[in-house]
Order: C-alpha cells, then sequence, then structure tokens
C-alpha cells in the first residue's frame, strides 16, 4: 500500500513543482516514520533485550582452574638423622637419598644432625626415649635416631616412636640400617604408594581402584557422626547394667581429642530393643575337648545382618557421614554367639567382631554364661557388659574407618605400644597428608567439572556467593600446594580443607539452577509470538526505506551533475 | 458570541449533567460504582487518598508503606478538604467535571475555528470537485456542543466522577493543557502540562504536540526564518516544561521532607508491583512473568506506552497537532499501567471535534458495538470470575483485550479517515490512476 502510494504521488507531481515538493515531503515523513519504528526496535529494543535477559553470571578465573591440572603437588619434608658418629650419619643420609630420588610425590630432605652421648645418657625405657626433647614438634617432620643399646630393649633394629621418631639400632650395620629404615619410611611412615593409588584412583575412577585402606577409610568430610546402638532384642529377659556415656568419655573421647584436627566428632548413642539379627545361626557342638554348645554365625551371613539393622539405625538424620558402632548382645537362648571364618575357623583371639568400610563396624557380645545359666534369678537378668572389651574393639573399627592404615609386617622392626595415647604422631601425619591429597584433588575435581559445566550450559547462574567460594577454592588450593610443598603440613591440610568445602559449597549450591528449567527453545516460544508481528512490517518497511534513501541520494547527485 | 443559543445550550447541559451527578454522588449506588476495578485503580482511588491523607495527618509518612501513591501536592490539597470540608468534596468533584467539560468547550471552538481558517488557507492547493468535503461555516458551530456533551454524558466520565477518582482532576489538567496549547499560551501550557505530569508519568507525551503549537503559533505571527525560529520555540518549551517539572518535584519534595514519594509514585508507575486487574493490559501479563523476563517485558511495555508510537505519528501528523494529541492521548489510555474508564472517556469526548472525519471512517460500527458488548460484559465476566467462580482471569482479561482493541481500532480508524480526507482533497473525490477508481483501505 506504501509503496503504490508512492508511485501514485509521484504521478502527480507534473501539477506543479509545489505539489511535488508537498508530495516529496510527504514521502520524506513517511519513511522517517518508518526509520522511526525500525530504530526504536532494532537499535533500542535488541540490545535491552540482550541486557535484560542474560543470565547472571560473575567472571570466573577459568584460566586458573584449568591450569590446576598441571598444579605441581609435592609433599616436601625434612627428615633429620641423628647418629652419634657423623660420618656415619653423612653416609646415611646419602644412601637414603639415593633411594628416594625417584619419589615422584615427596621431596625429601635429609639433614644429618649431631647427637651427644650424654642426651641418651638416662635412657632407661622406651618411654625415656619419648619424653626426651629432642623429638620433632612439627607435623610432617621426622627423626631417625640411633640409639645404642636399642637391644636392651627390643629384639627388633628398628622401632617406631609413639611420636615422631624411628628408633635404630647402632648394631646393625650401615646397609642393613638403611634398606631397613627406607622400608619402614616407604611402607609405614610415607606411604606414597598409597597416596598415588588415592589421586589416581579420585582422578581416573575407571582405571583405577583405591587401594584397601583407602577403600575402607570414610570419605573426606568436615564432621563426622558416630552412632553407637546397643541391640538388645529380648530386654525382658536379659537387662543391661551399662553406662554408655562413661564408656566414650573414657575411650573414644583421647582418640577423638587427637584426631580433632582432621575433623569435628559428634557422638550420638542409642539403645535398640526388640530388633533382632534376621539370620538363622547354627547350632554348633565342639567335638573335640569340652563339648562346648554354640552358635555359628558363617562369614557369608555377614553382610545380611547390616541392611535390615540399618534400616532401624535412624543413622542419616544428618548430612555429615555417620560410622555406626553396633554392639549386638545375643539373647541367653542364642548365646554364645561366635562368627566363624569362611575356613571354618573361629576368629582368633576370641572377638566377634566385623568391620563394614565406610560404614562401621558390629561387636557380638555374648553374655556370660554365669549369669545366663543361673535360673535361681528372675528375669530380667542384670548384667553388665565387659566395657573395656568392647570399646576397644570400637577404638580399633574408629581407627581403621578413619584412614589409620594397617601396618605391614616387616621384619626385625616393630612399633612401640599405644599406652597413653590412642594415636602415634607419624601415623597422624599420615593420615594428613592422605587426607590432604584428597581434599586437593577433590576440589581440583569440582572446579574443573564446574568449569566445563558452565562452559556447555549456558542458562547456568553463578550468583556473587558461588563466585567468592569459587575464588576461595581456587586460591586455597593454589596456597595449598605451595604450602605442601615448603613442608607445612597442618597449614597445608587446613587449607585444602577450605578448598575442598568451598568448591562442594559452589558446586552443590541450590542457586545454580535457578535458570535451568529455561531451555532456549522455550525462551523463544515466549518472546515469538509478541514479537514476531511486531517485527515483521518494520522487517518489510526496511526495504522500502532502502530504495527510497538509494532514489534520494541518487537524485541528489543526479541534481549536482545537472 | 455567535452562538449564544450553542452557548445557552450548553449552560443547559452542565445544569442537566450536574444534576445527574450530584443525584448518583448521594445515592447508594455511589459505594458500588467507587469500587469497581474499572473505574478505580491503585492509582486513583479515593480510598487510597483517604488513608494517606489520615496518615499524614497523624504525622505518619504515607509514603514508606506500599499503600499511597498520589502526589505530595495532591496529598496536602486533599488533606486540607477532607479535614476542612468534608461535606464539600463531591461538590467540589462535580464542579471539577463541570468545569473540564467547559475548557473542553472552548478548546473545540477554538479548534473548530483554527481548522477553517487553515482550509481557506489551503484551498488553492485542493483537487478539483471536493467542494463536498470542505467545511462551512456552519460545520462549525456543532462540534463544540458535541464535545461537551460526550464529556458531560458520557457513562465512564460519571461514574469516574461519582465514584470520586482522582482522574477527574487529571482530566482537568489535559483539558487545561489541551486549551492553553491551541491558545498559545507557553508558560500557562507547560506549567499544567508538568502538574498533569506529576500526577501520571504519561502526558509528558504531550510536549510533542504542545511545542508544534506553540512553534506554529511563534513562526506564523513572524516573517523570519521560519526553521530556526520553530527550532528556537521548541527547545524553549522543553525548557519550560523541564523546569516547571522540576520546580514541582522541588515543592514536593520539600512538602514531605523527602524523596520517598519518588519511589511511591513514579517508581509504582514504572515497575507495575501492584497487579490488581483493571482495564489495562499489564496486569494479566505480569502475574504470568516468569522473573527473570520481568525487567526486559517492563521495559517493553512502557516504550510501547510512551516512546515507540510517538515518534512516527509525530512524522506523519506533524501538520496536525491536535490530532497528534488526540491520538497520543487516546494510545495513553490505552497502553498506560494503571488506566480507568475516565482516562477513556476523556479521549472519546474529544472525538467530535473531527465529525468532518467520520464520514471516512470505516469500522465505527465494529468499533461500537466492540464499545457496548465489552463495557457490558466486563461487570458480568467479573462477577463470574470473582464471585460465582466458576470463570477464571483469562475470562476478564479476554473481555478487556477485546476493548483495548475496539480502541485501537478507533485510533487507527480515525487517522487512516484523516489521511483518506487528506488524500482525496489533494487527488480528487474519485482519483482514476491506473483507469479505475481507487480508494485507500487498511489492509
Amino acid at each position: 500500500m506504501t509503496s503504490d502510494r508512492g508511485m501514485i504521488l509521484k504521478e502527480e507531481t507534473s501539477d506543479g513543482s509545489t505539489k511535488g515538493e508537498d508530495a516529496e515531503d510527504n514521502d520524506a515523513y513517511r519513511i522517517f516514520a518508518a526509520i522511526a519504528y525500525a530504530v526504536v526496535l532494532i537499535v533500542i529494543g535488541l540490545p535491552l533485550w540482550w541486557k535484560t535477559t542474560d543470565v547472571y553470571r560473575v567472571s570466573l578465573p577459568y584460566s586458573r582452574i584449568a591450569a590446576l591440572d598441571s598444579l605441581d603437588v609435592t609433599l616436601g619434608m625434612n627428615i633429620s638423622i641423628s647418629t652419634i658418629d657423623p660420618a656415619r650419619g653423612g653416609r646415611l643420609v646419602a644412601d637414603l637419598k639415593d633411594i628416594f630420588k625417584t619419589s615422584k610425590l615427596f621431596q625429601l630432605t635429609f639433614l644429618a644432625l649431631p647427637l651427644e652421648k650424654k642426651d641418651l645418657a638416662s635412657v632407661h625405657s622406651p618411654e625415656d626415649l619419648e619424653n626426651a626433647s629432642l623429638q620433632p614438634r612439627k607435623p610432617g617432620e621426622l627423626l631417625l635416631l640411633e640409639v645404642p643399646g636399642l637391644s636392651r630393649f627390643t629384639a627388633n633394629h628398628v622401632l617406631a616412636g609413639l611420636k615422631r621418631t624411628v628408633y635404630f639400632s647402632s648394631e646393625t650395620s650401615e646397609s642393613e640400617s638403611a634398606v631397613k629404615l627406607s622400608e619402614v619410611l616407604e611402607s609405614w611412615l610415607l606411604q606414597e604408594k598409597s597416596l598415588r593409588q588415592t589421586v589416581a584412583a579420585m582422578t581416573a575412577p575407571t582405571e583405577t581402584d583405591q587401594d584397601r585402606s583407602g577403600r575402607r577409610r570414610m570419605p573426606t568430610a568436615a564432621e563426622y557422626d558416630i552412632m553407637i546402638t546397643v541391640v538388645n532384642p529380648e530386654p525382658e529377659k536379659l537387662h543391661l547394667n551399662w553406662d554408655l556415656p562413661q564408656a566414650v568419655q573414657d575411650y573414644l573421647e583421647p582418640l577423638l581429642q587427637e584426631l580433632s584436627l582432621l575433623a569435628a566428632y559428634a557422638v550420638k548413642s542409642q539403645w535398640l530393643y526388640f530388633v533382632t539379627l534376621n539370620v538363622q545361626p547354627k547350632l554348633v557342638t565342639e567335638t573335640s575337648g569340652s563339648g562346648y554348645q554354640h552358635y555359628a554365625l558363617a562369614e557369608d551371613i555377614l553382610p545380611q545382618i547390616i541392611t535390615p539393622l540399618e534400616k532401624k539405625l535412624a543413622s542419616h538424620v544428618s548430612r555429615n557421614p555417620c560410622l555406626n558402632f553396633i554392639v549386638y548382645i545375643p539373647p541367653c537362648e542364642a548365646a554364645p554367639l561366635h562368627i566363624y571364618r569362611r575356613q571354618g575357623m573361629r576368629v582368633k583371639g576370641g572377638v566377634d567382631a566385623f568391620l563394614s568400610p565406610r560404614w562401621g563396624g558390629i561387636v557380638i557380645h555374648n553374655p556370660s554364661s554365669l549369669i545366663c545359666h543361673n535360673t535361681s534369678v528372675p528375669e530380667p537378668k542384670e548384667y553388665s557388659p565387659d566395657t573395656a572389651a568392647i570399646m576397644g574393639i570400637f577404638l580399633a573399627q574408629l581407627r581403621l574407618l578413619m584412614g589409620i592404615p594397617e601396618l605391614k609386617e616387616i621384619s626385625r622392626v616393630g612399633q612401640l605400644p599405644l599406652s597413653t595415647v590412642s594415636l602415634r604422631q607419624w601415623e597422624f601425619d599420615a593420615l594428613l597428608r592422605v587426607r590432604t591429597l584428597e581434599q586437593l584433588t577433590s576440589a581440583k575435581l569440582t572446579l574443573q567439572s564446574l568449569s566445563q559445566l558452565l562452559g556447555e550450559i549456558s542458562n547456568i547462574v553463578i550468583n556473587d556467593a558461588v563466585g567468592s567460594s569459587i575464588y576461595r577454592a581456587v586460591n586455597c588450593v593454589e596456597h595449598a600446594a605451595d604450602l605442601l610443598k615448603t613442608g607445612q603440613l597442618d597449614q597445608a591440610f587446613n587449607e585444602s580443607k577450605e578448598a575442598f568445602l568451598s568448591a562442594e559449597a559452589a558446586f552443590t549450591d541450590p542457586s545454580l539452577l535457578a535458570l535451568l528449567y529455561f531451555p532456549d527453545d522455550q525462551k523463544y516460544a515466549v518472546y515469538i509470538p509478541l514479537f514476531l508481528p511486531v517485527m515483521i512490517p518494520v522487517i518489510l518497511s526496511l526495504k522500502s526505506i532502502h530504495a527510497w534513501l538509494f532514489g534520494r541520494m541518487n537524485f541528489k547527485t543526479k541534481l549536482k551533475e545537472d | 458570541m455567535k452562538s449564544q443559543p450553542m452557548d445557552n445550550l450548553v449552560y443547559l447541559e452542565y445544569a442537566v449533567a450536574g444534576i445527574i451527578r450530584y443525584w448518583l454522588i448521594n445515592s447508594d449506588y455511589k459505594q458500588t460504582i467507587g469500587d469497581r476495578v474499572e473505574i478505580s485503580t491503585s492509582l486513583n482511588s479515593w480510598r487510597k487518598v483517604t488513608e494517606g491523607a489520615y496518615l499524614y495527618s497523624e504525622g505518619i509518612n504515607p509514603y514508606v508503606g506500599d499503600n499511597f501513591h498520589e502526589t505530595p501536592l495532591g496529598l496536602i490539597v486533599f488533606n486540607k478538604l477532607i479535614s476542612h470540608i468534608p461535606q464539600w468534596i463531591g461538590i467540589i468533584f462535580i464542579v471539577c467535571d463541570l468545569v473540564t467539560a467547559h475548557v473542553l468547550y472552548r478548546t473545540a471552538q477554538t479548534f473548530m475555528s483554527e481548522l477553517f481558517s487553515r482550509q481557506m488557507r489551503k484551498k488553492e492547493k485542493y483537487a478539483k470537485g471536493t467542494e463536498t468535503l470542505l467545511l462551512k461555516q456552519s460545520d462549525l458551530v456543532l462540534p463544540p456542543v458535541y464535545v461537551a456533551s460526550a464529556y458531560l454524558f458520557n457513562p465512564y466520565i460519571i461514574f469516574s466522577c461519582v465514584g470520586q477518582t482522582t482522574t477527574v482532576f487529571a482530566n482537568l489538567c489535559l483539558a487545561f493543557t489541551f486549551l492553553l496549547m491551541i491558545k498559545g499560551q507557553r508558560i500557562a501550557c507547560c506549567s499544567v502540562l508538568a502538574l498533569a505530569t506529576l500526577q501520571s508519568l504519561y502526558p509528558a507525551t504531550l510536549l510533542v504536540p504542545a511545542s508544534i503549537y506553540l512553534a506554529r503559533a511563534e513562526s506564523s505571527s513572524s516573517l523570519e526564518d521560519k526553521q530556526s525560529l520553530r527550532a528556537s520555540s521548541c527547545i524553549l518549551t522543553v525548557v519550560t516544561f523541564i523546569s516547571a517539572l522540576l520546580l514541582l518535584l522541588y515543592i514536593s519534595s520539600e512538602l514531605t521532607g523527602g524523596w520517598e514519594f519518588l519511589h511511591a509514585t513514579y517508581g509504582f508507575i514504572l515497575n507495575v508491583p501492584d497487579l490488581r486487574p483493571n482495564v489495562g493490559l499489564f496486569w494479566y501479563f505480569f502475574t504470568e512473568m516468569f522473573e527473570n523476563f520481568r525487567l526486559l517485558f517492563i521495559c517493553v511495555f512502557q516504550i510501547n506506552a510512551t516512546l515507540l508510537y510517538l515518534v512516527p505519528l509525530t512524522f506523519r501528523l506533524h501538520d496536525e497537532p491536535m490530532l497528534l494529541a488526540a491520538s497520543l492521548t487516546a494510545l495513553m489510555a490505552v497502553f498506560k499501567s494503571y488506566p480507568s474508564l475516565g482516562d477513556v472517556g476523556f479521549y472519546l469526548a474529544l472525538l467530535p471535534m473531527w465529525k468532518h472525519l467520520f464520514n471516512f471512517m470505516q469500522q465505527g460500527f465494529v468499533v461500537g458495538c466492540s464499545f457496548l458488548i465489552t463495557s457490558a460484559m466486563g461487570p458480568i465476566v467479573w462477577h463470574l470470575w470473582i464471585y460465582s467462580r466458576s470463570a477464571n482471569a483469562n475470562f476478564y482479561f479476554g473481555v478487556t483485550l477485546a476493548f483495548a482493541t475496539a480502541q485501537i481500532f478507533l485510533v487507527t480508524d480515525i487517522l487512516l479517515a484523516y489521511i483518506n480526507r487528506e488524500f482525496s482533497l489533494y487527488h480528487g473525490l474519485h482519483h482514476k490512476g491506473s483507469g479505475k477508481t481507487t480508494k485507500l483501505v487498511l489492509e
């Protein structure tokens, strides 16, 4: 219609110049009106649309996150060697350096420290050694101390102390002591193979598995719940007299106190009544000897006990990982209950307990036969469980579950027994190392997967809080790697914990998904019915605007030429 | 002067309209009418004004809450009215309505004479055979009376007055703007326009036709270079308007001791937080909007209401600023964020000024029927939705949408009729362009 009118108006220009000017002016105004629509809609409208429907995203350090892959994580460690003979110390240092120079994860610095014989003069027992002042205090350090006359205390050539010292005897030859010490370092104190396998299992889970201790260890967390459950299937027949809070206070608290740097612990306890094991143990009569009648639980049935029991445990009331420790007291009719290994033998040591990796442990504590066979006492019979035995088993299970590794037997190498403390400090250092590496790797993987997700899905919102969490995580990862290199283990652990928690918080923040269900096609389904009908006349009129503009320019150039 | 009998007729109409309004205000229907969503919105309801005045008299700042959206000037004036002369408030509304009608009457009279004189000047350019289209002297008498009657007896206006909405005062300011615009009084026009803009933001678009009128008035009386004179006149008009508006805003801030009223008045109009149903288009969209898109759509809707049609219409109607002003008022009434029937009635009253265009209108019947049907169906569907609960919001919005569409059709029809008539005047009634009679049709 407009182009029609344009043509018609131009036909009439022959009637007079004033009409022609009017017509041209009218034409001009008409085109200006169309241009005005186009300007408002396209020049103002499009940037407005782009700006207001942008997904809010804080700028993130993508290059730094990508560079975390090639982050050099090595553990620097200072190992001091104190020998009476400085030459021997020097040779030992050279030997150990040679052995450990191929270590990929560790950057060991061996120092030879001089030792005065008089420091060891007043030593009468290994415990005195422990109290000597030359123990290293800083987490991550080690001291290899030559003790003349170690054979007084033990037959072993190397003795691992309770703090951060390993004692080796002066009587052994140098090469043998170097070999023994390197073995102790490798498999007990440094645990390099286990560390590397942990990191590899986290980075490429389809190729590498965790090793045995890694499979057993609880996952990394800032807080753990420990739930102790006493299961008494027939409370009307057997009444347990047990002060569980006091038992926890006496036995578990010291270990938890020593582990407090790693994580916070919330210990809870509960008593379950009328809950049975749901398996049928076999009645077995011992053929040899006493004809002792008892019930047998085969090792294969043990996994079937856990699942029905767990349903009743209420162990998921919080989001922290929960370690469940269960004491099962069989009723007198089903006592005594023993666990039989696959080979058909009973468990050595008379301890009927088993551990489920990453979950907890179950102890079967049989009531004493005196109480059970005492028919003169009316029901319910009173029984006080053996606190020390049960708690001891729990302690051992707790150590395994928290990641304190079982130590391989090395010939002629022993360790000082745990008496006053529940945890050797070099064990704690090894645990710190493993947890630090786990947290660093987990933070790195989380950040990288988040960065990859952000690149692929354009609908994820990153608000300010999440952005600052990510920055904090990246900074902490880099800082932790630096601290590890210089050997500051406890600070590195704290930084890596902060990195892990920040990365998890950023990744699992619900605000990321605020716009996820706005796929692009839905957005366009919202826009097109509203804006397309408006834009069609504008787009179509652009053609006539273009024609008019060029027509005018040609006309003007023609006038100029004429 | 010439139309003494017409003047008498108009005064009689004033009396009758006043009586009708007085009767309705003092009847039982007043509260029902005043409560209807089509008549009173959050911006112009008298109930909110009384609440705000009460808060103000108690010493509490009425703009702190979400309830009061009147300007501070209005607050002070209404507070005085309510506290000193509450029994005269109805009379004041009626008197304002009658004054508005009279101002429109005078505007129409001036406009008709201006039309006639312009037609005389352009007569030579018109094609032959178009004498039937031209205005005659006798044609100038009736339209102003029609304008006044259209304002006085329009049910939308009557209900708006009876419901005691502040649209009455807004219409008064708008009517004065039109009158002063056509009389060419710059300072008075800009002041009244600033007052109207203070109350509801949208009359600012009337600055464009006002500056065209004032520029034309100045340049016609002098023989100098018209282009630069017009430019300087426009700039002067804009400056006067802005300074008047700033002065009013400053006075308002002094009266309330702060600038919170800006958020309650302009912020409310622009951000549309209140989604109570009304005859507008905003509420339905924004009840269904995802939060993510809210800013985009608010910007789009507000641009649509103010900017989008202003420039192209100015380009097309730069010769007819009065028609431009009326079209802008009509578009404002359809697309503003909280319209009410009082706004609709105002521009309907302006239409008889172009009685000579009614022959060229092609959709008059459809538009008229739509107006009637949607005006009747609106309250019915509202009752079904709110009270009987057998309808839902879609029904009411459908009726409102049909009403808005009818208004748009009316505006485009008038504009097309104008273009049609101009075309016929310049090119003859039956143009034989390509051998057959052609007529312009909107497609």
